[in-house]
């Protein structure tokens, strides 16, 4: 699902369905960083959209948490996080490729920077889909476990 | 990429069903094998708007999963959709190419995706479960089989066109 006004109404009337919400974590940039947050900004969104391609059933995904500054990234996750399991959400997994989230307690799956964009189509797929698949796993044996 | 107008489009292919995947639990290994057709000079090449996905030759009694693109338009965008497709070939020798969509709700399914029932198509999302022929199994979520393809063969490939449901 995602979040758009129809995906939203579906997913409050199918909420025993509906209890994952998968949400990108992005680091903004705008000096000689950009680069670099630009691309894990590419990696991870192809990798979230691929994600909610193959578990749309079950997965909604949010609107992408972007920062500057990391500590009030990490705030603003653990708001959401807080937000979504309140309202009904059972699983809440973010996508990042910010390494200083590593030791935190929020459940992350991390992905490299790459420029996909100057792949070739089937190299970036493969990719991408190794990628999502980290994530897909992640996701059933939690599903599994509950 | 117009990936604002997939999400219109993808909506609409829930409806008509479509797409494709299912890595679950061997996901890691089913992803590095799964064929992915994307030349765009190939479409043109086929049958109509069908998109060529595979060598007939390649083609099994094992379903194996393709991925493919495919030229879609909605009310605003023209753009690449990423789909995907199980194919095999059936006792009798006649291709199948089953469409992923879960007919609960939308995941996608994979092939002996619950390891317990090798020669089961599972979805991960609420354990609905389907034949290998995609008929949806009683007493799990899914109340239709997955979708068919349109397809035709042509040249020694396999043209994949839209999914259509099956009652
Ligand atoms: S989406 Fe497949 S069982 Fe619910």
């Amino acid at each position: 699902m995602r979040f758009d006004g129809l995906d939203a109404m579906k997913s409050l009337s199918e909420r025993q369905y509906v209890d994952t919400l998968v949400v990108p974590l992005v680091e903004l940039a705008f000096d000689e960083d950009m680069v670099r947050k630009a691309e894990g900004n590419e990696v991870i969104q192809a990798v979230a959209l691929e994600t909610e391609r193959q578990l749309s059933g079950r997965t909604m995904l949010s609107p992408t948490i972007s920062y500057v500054d990391a500590e009030a990234g990490r705030a603003l996750a653990e708001q959401v996080t807080v937000q979504a399991t309140a309202s009904g959400f059972t699983h809440v997994l973010f996508i990042s490729s910010d390494l200083r989230f590593k030791g935190s307690e929020l459940p992350i799956i991390f992905v490299p920077p790459l420029a996909l964009k100057g792949m070739s189509g089937e190299q970036s797929h493969t990719m991408v889909q190794n990628f999502a698949t980290q994530v897909i796993t992640d996701l059933s044996s939690r599903w599994m476990a509950t | 990429m117009a990936q604002n107008g997939s999400k219109v489009t993808r909506r609409q292919f829930l409806t008509y069903t479509l797409t494709g995947v299912g890595g679950f639990m061997a996901a890691t290994l089913i992803s590095p094998m799964v064929n992915f057709a994307i030349d765009p000079v190939l479409k043109k090449s086929g049958a109509g708007d069908k998109v060529k996905v595979i060598s007939l030759d390649d083609i099994t009694t094992e379903p194996q999963r393709v991925d493919f693109k495919k030229q879609t338009q909605d009310a605003w965008y023209e753009f690449e959709e990423t789909l995907s497709a199980w194919v095999f070939k059936d006792e009798s020798g006649e291709i199948i190419a089953l469409s992923p969509i879960c007919t609960h709700l939308g995941c996608q399914v994979g092939y002996g995706g619950d390891p317990t029932r090798p020669t089961e198509f599972f979805c991960p999302c609420h354990f609905g479960r389907y034949e290998k022929d995609g008929t949806n199994i009683p007493g799990t979520p899914p109340t239709a089989p997955l979708a068919r393809y349109e397809k035709e063969e042509k040249d020694g490939f396999l043209y994949l066109g839209s999914p259509v449901a099956q009652l």
